[in-house]
Parts: C-alpha cells; structure tokens; sequence
C-alpha cells in the first residue's frame, strides 16, 4: 500500500513539472516519465498486459514523436530567422515558445493544493459510498479470450480508426508545393 | 453490433482503400465512390421501403429500426456530397485523398450506429472525429487550419468526458452493453453512481453535438471548412456523433420515468438555451454558411429539448427532426458551396437577385429553408409538431410556446436570406454568377424532394418511427 | 476508516483536474496536446482502478489496450494538426488563428 501510495505521489510530481516546465522538450520527458509510473501503478493493480502496453507506447514512442515535431519546428523557425523573416510570434523571431502569461503555470501548485482539500471534503463521501456498491459478479476470463470473443466488435472498430488516421495524416501532411513560400514572398 | 448491417460499414472501407490505388486516375475515383455509395443508399432504401414491410406497417424490421433510418440519412447525405464533389473540386486538388476520407467517414457513422455497446460507439466517434478534422482542413488555407484545430481541442476533451463515464459505468454495471444497461435500468430506480456516468457522458456527446456552452468550436469548423465538407459535417456528422448518442442514452436509460429527473431536466434546459441562442445569433450574422451553422445549433437544441422530456412521442419527433435536419442541412450547406462557387462569396451584403441566374439552386434552397421554418406540407412541420405535441402532452407548456415562438423567428431567417441573397436588386458580384452544371444540381434536387415526400407521406413514416420507439424503449 | 480505493479515486480526479487546468490557461498547441494526454491517463487509471475494484481485470485491460491506441491516434492527429498549422501560420499558438469572424 505504501509503494503504490508513493507511485501516486511521484506521479503526482511528475505530471505537475511537465505543465510547470516552460521548456517543451523538459515536459515531454517529464511526461514520459509519468507515464513509466503509470505504467507501474498499473503492475500494482496486477494489470501487466495494459502496464506493459503503456509502457512502449504511451512512454517511448509518444515522447520521440512529440520531440522530432517540436525539433523540426524548431529547425524551421531558425531556418526562417535566417532569411531575416520577422513576422513571427515573440520579438526574438521564431519561438516555438509563444509569448504568454508564466503566473498561469507557476501557480499550479496552489490551485492543485485547493482542488486537493475541495476534493477532500466533495470527493472523498462520494467515493467511499462508491466502494460500497454491490457490483456485479463478472466471469473473470482469460485477457486473450475477451479480446477475441467478447471484444470483437471493438477490432473492426479498430481497424476502421487505423484506417482513418492513415488517410487523415495522408491528407493533413499533403501540402500543396510551394504555395507558401510565394505568397511570403 | 448488428452483424446484419456489417455490410454497410464494410463495403465503404474497402473502397476508401481501393480509391488510394488510383492516384493517377480521377475519373475512376469519381465513378468507385459515387457507385458504391449509390449501390449502399438503393440497398438500404429497399431494405426500408419495400412493398412488403409497408403493407405490414414496418412490423419486420422494427428491433433496428432507429439504426436503419440513420444509416439511411448517412448514405443519403454522403452520396449528395459525393456527387456533388465530383462536379465541384478541381483536378489538381488531390480529388482521391477526399473520397477516402469521406468514404472513411461513412464507414465510421455506420460505425456508430449499428455498435451496440458505449465503448464500440466511443471508438467509432473517436474515428469519425479524425476524419472530420482532416476533411475540414482539405483546403490548404488559414481559413481551414483555424477550423480543424478549433475542432481538434475542443472536441476532444468531450471524448475523454465520454471515457470517464465508460469508467464509472464499468464500475457499476460491470457492462457496456445497451441491452444488459437497459435490464439494469429496468430492476429499479437509478443509484446516484450510475446518475454520474450518465451525466459524465451526456456532457461528453453534448459537447460533440454542439450544445450552447460548448458551440464555439461549430461555427469556425463549420465556416472554415472545405465548402461540400460543410455539408456534411453539419447534414449528418456532427449530428451522428452527438445527438445519436444522446437519443440512445435516453433511449436506455429512461431518464424520464426513473428518478434520474435532473438529468433530463437539465437536458431540457439546454436544449432551450441553445434553440434561443442560435436562433438569435443567426440573424445577426452577415456570412451565409455562418448564419446557417448558427440555425443549425438552434435545430440541434429542439433535438436535445426533445430527448430530454424522453417520452415515447417524443424521442419519435427527435429521431424524425435528426433525418429532417440532415436532408434541410445539406441541401442549404451544399446550396452555399455552389453560391461560393460561382458568386465568389458568402458574404450576404455583397449577393443580390441571384433567383434570375440561378434558379435551381434558388428554389430548393427556399423549400429547404421553409421547411426548416416549419411549413405544413413540408417534413419540417411534422417533426416539430410532434415535438411541440409531446412537450404539451408532459405538461411542459413553457417549453411547448417556447418551441412554437422559435419557430417564427426561423421564419425570420427564412426572411433574411431571402431578401438579402435571392430576390432583391442586383449586386455586382451576383451579376456573374451561372448556375450550376447538372451534377451538382442532382443532389440538391434529389434532397428537397425527399424533404417534400416525407412530408406528404408522413403517416407511413410515423408508423415506422412509432414501430422502431416503441420497441426499443419497452 | 477511508479505503484505499477512495484514496485512488481521489487521486486519479486530481490528476484529471491538472489535465483540464493545462488545457484551460494555456495557448500554446503542444500545452494543449500534453493537457489531453494526461486527462486520457487518468481515465486509463480509472478504468484500470474499477477493473482491479470488481475482480473484472481482464476485461479492464482489454478497454485500456484500446484506449492507449485511441491515445497515440489522438496525438498523432494533434501534431500532425501543428504541423499543418504551422507551415501556414509560423507559430503554435492558438490566438494567432483568429481570423473566422462574422
């Protein structure tokens, strides 16, 4: 109980410095690393399949997918900057930062200790009226068993947003060449 | 899911792959699309209307009925736009990637309204959004990235509402499914867990359809995207992944009967705020396709007024108006698009007479705007008779004159965009516009007169309705 | 005496309400993307909790399978949506795209 207390915890700090960090690429790693908590709090719940998911996708290959985009805007910008183009966010050319407001992030602290003692009050009666309820009994199969006989449905399902997201980013990714540049000029 | 229906989401899936195969061949990208929407939308007509279920009063197909019609309005839809893209993108526009994602889309509506089960359904909306947000940004202008990011953020907060809710209902329920949801609603009054999820999700689709706290994403969406995807965000997608799920969450859950009253008070209430809303920010706007978004809200809320009161009667009238909005919607975006087209603007202050150069255009926009309004031949006036009948049935008299008065400030629209767009003095840029070639007219035509026979064939139409409600609420 | 699975749930909504706070004040797109990502690990969370809560693991670890593939596909959708917003506009930030008005 105290191991998986002190996950939360961590998680807790983890999640709070990636919104706090002003820097993009620090809170994508923080990120990261939460959700390598994530998927510890999840080995403690005796989920390994979903921990394990969690694991490869959500903190590795989501993070290098974030990172490459913000590096590639990055290089773009200073590429711009090069050309003396200035019409960009911030005074100091391109920033992949825009200007704005820091109080918003630094005062998280605050408003997430007022959610916390909120909560406490509001939160807690209902929940614990929650662990009360009489739930159903369910037939605890096997985790290949339900994917493939009582989840079925959901794998067309799949295949279908698969399919989406392919012919989305084919779509979204498809710049007509060079129209851009013309009209900067 | 309804393993009979599979079939309709199949077949447009396939497709969408197959049009990737034909890069270089436009035409033959035209011709798959078009076919196998046509085949889908002649299909599930039959299925409908044959002779046989009509002389029997629809009595056969009447556990899916609810599914059948939507499916119906999608390929409907999705065949209008289709048809009407082949005539309106250019070339050089990479025609193909737009079948895809349309085809995509369709499969993924039929998706949503054959699943029987809230995650299927979730994972389906989850698609449809991503193909919506892809469509809206087809145009490579600021105009479209505007929209598509709008729509991006602020929609997707909606589906990780609609994921809390899955969440507490596995909880409780230990189930998604509808029928094993709908026994469990059955046994007894509703606890307060259950009363959360239901909540959490309502909040979750009220957010996708468009509801008035959470509309300001519709209407950049609606006028930033790609003219014929206007079309069919606001004829049938939106609509699907939103007031569907609403309709079926009232549906199962029987919010009205059971003491989850706030729920559908609180449904009620909304839905009134955004029928006034929309219907008083639509006259003030200049841009046509902006002032159609803002009518189309005002729709959506008699939807949500509807499905909130929950009687029999009156999800009917929420099911008819969801088919009549797709068919009054699409015509009246697709009817913007070709205005674009060919007068080079939406702006209203800048169009004038444009009945003399084009008419065809013209005249179906007038029978869907007067069906919208609610005029008694029309199918319009039916569903919202209905509605207005259920409401006052339940007492609910405020709501009822409510209902009544907004239609009149419809008529009003109706008014302004007549005055300002079709009749009126000559405008310089109305001066060049020309009507539209056959193609394009053929899907407005094809929908006004739909609007036109569902409402003189009404009692047909309510007896299947009838069949389809009151089997799926017993 | 508070349960441990009260403590959870307790947990979880506070991490929720980061997530929505992030979306809520920030401007920049990728403020936005990281807000919604830790909101859909909260709901991983509950679901993983309500599943674990009612000996129905299996089956919560097949909706969380799910629902961490409906995450990757979200935020690919989201950068690719950046990426495309900024080719046209130069910057990641929301305000800069207000041109749509009546």
């Amino acid at each position: 109980m105290t191991y998986h207390l002190i996950l939360f915890a961590v998680l807790l700090i983890f999640i709070m410095a990636s919104v706090m960090l002003q820097n993009l690429l620090y809170s994508a790693i923080m990120l990261a690393l939460g959700s390598v908590t994530v998927s510890l709090i999840m080995f403690t719940f005796s989920a390994p399949w979903a921990g394990v998911f969690e694991l490869s996708v959500c903190a590795a290959l989501l993070p290098v997918l974030v990172i490459g985009t913000i590096k590639l805007i990055d290089a773009g910008g200073r590429q711009d900057l090069d050309e003396g183009n200035e019409d960009n966010c911030g005074s100091l050319g391109f920033n992949i930062q825009p200007v704005e407001n820091r109080i918003k992030f630094r005062i998280l602290p605050l408003v997430v200790s007022l959610i916390a003692v909120l909560g406490w009050i509001f939160f807690i009666p209902f929940f614990e009226a929650l662990s009360k309820y009489p739930y159903m009994n369910s037939l605890n199969r096997d985790l290949g068993k339900i994917i493939w006989a009582g989840r079925s449905q959901d794998l067309i399902a799949q295949i279908t947003i698969l399919t989406a997201i392919a012919m989305a980013m084919k779509s979204i990714l498809h710049f007509s060449g060079g129209k851009n540049k013309e009209s900067k000029e | 899911m309804m393993t009979s229906l599979l079939a309709y989401l199949l077949i447009p899936l396939s497709s969408a792959v197959i049009i990737q195969f034909l890069k270089k061949n436009d035409k033959l990208a035209d011709i798959v699309s078009n076919v196998s929407l046509f085949a889908g939308l002649l299909n599930i007509s039959y299925l409908i209307f044959n002779p046989q279920n009509v002389r029997f009063s629809f009595a056969s197909i009447a556990d899916n009925g609810f599914s059948l019609i939507m499916v119906l309005a999608i390929y409907l839809i999705a065949f209008c736009v289709s048809l009407f893209s082949s005539g309106f993108i250019p070339r050089t526009k990479n025609k193909h990637n737009f079948y895809s994602l349309l085809l995509t889309g369709v499969a993924a509506m039929c998706g949503v309204v054959i699943s029987l089960d809230f995650f299927t359904l979730y994972i389906y909306a989850e698609a449809l959004a991503i193909v919506s947000l892809a469509m809206i940004c087809y145009e490579d202008n600021e105009r479209g990235a505007e929209g598509a990011v709008k729509y991006f953020f602020l929609t997707l907060p909606g589906s990780v509402f609609i994921l809390t809710g899955i969440s507490i209902l596995l909880f409780t329920a230990g189930t998604f499914n509808f029928l094993n949801l709908q026994s469990i609603a059955n046994s007894g009054p509703m606890s307060t867990a259950n009363m959360v999820a239901v909540a959490f999700l309502c909040i979750g689709f009220l957010i996708k359809a468009g509801i008035v706290p959470f509309h300001t994403w519709l209407i950049d969406a609606y006028q930033g995207a790609y003219s014929p995807v206007s079309a069919f965000l606001g004829g049938i997608a939106t609509k699907v992944s939103g007031a569907y799920a609403i309709i079926k969450i009232v549906m199962i859950f029987k919010l009205f009967e059971s003491t989850a009253g706030r729920i559908s008070e609180a449904l009620m209430l909304l839905g009134a705020i955004t029928i006034i809303w929309g219907a008083i920010a639509a006259i003030r706007q200049k841009n046509f396709k902006r002032m159609l978004a803002f009518s189309s809200i005002s729709q959506t809320g008699y939807i949500v007024l509807a499905s909130g009161l929950g009687t029999p009667l009156a999800v009917l009238g929420a099911i008819f108006h969801l088919f009549n909005q797709a068919t009054f919607k699409g015509t009246l975006f697709l009817n913007s698009a070709s205005i674009e087209k060919s007068a080079g603007t939406t702006n209203m202050h800048k169009l004038a007479n444009l009945e003399n150069s084009m008419p065809w255009t013209t005249w179906t926009s007038i029978i869907a705007l007067l069906a919208a309004a609610g005029l008694p031949p029309l199918s319009g006036f039916w569903s919202k008779l209905v509605i207005v009948l259920a409401l006052w049935e339940e007492g609910a008299k405020g709501y009822a004159f409510l209902s009544l008065f907004f239609m009149l400030v419809t008529f009003a629209h109706f008014a302004i965009i007549q005055k300002k767009i079709f009749f009126g003095k000559k405008a310089a840029d109305g001066e060049k516009s020309r009507e539209m070639p056959v193609f394009m007219l053929l899907p407005v035509v094809l929908l006004s007169m739909i609007i036109i026979l569902a409402g003189i064939f009404f009692p047909h139409v309510y007896s299947f309705l009838m069949q389809a409600v009151t089997r799926n609420m017993l | 005496m508070i349960t441990l699975f009260s403590v959870d749930w307790y947990l979880i909504s506070i991490i929720f309400f980061i997530g929505l706070y992030c979306m809520l004040v920030s401007r920049n797109m990728f403020k936005q993307l990281l807000g919604l990502q830790i909101m859909s690990k909260a709901c991983v969370l509950a679901i993983i909790l309500c599943g674990a809560a009612t000996n129905n693991v299996n089956l919560s670890q097949a909706i969380a399978i799910t629902m961490i593939l409906m995450e990757v596909i979200a935020v690919l959708a989201g950068l690719g949506l950046i990426l495309k917003a900024w080719k046209i506009t130069g910057c990641p930030d929301l305000v800069k795209l207000s041109k749509l008005k009546g």
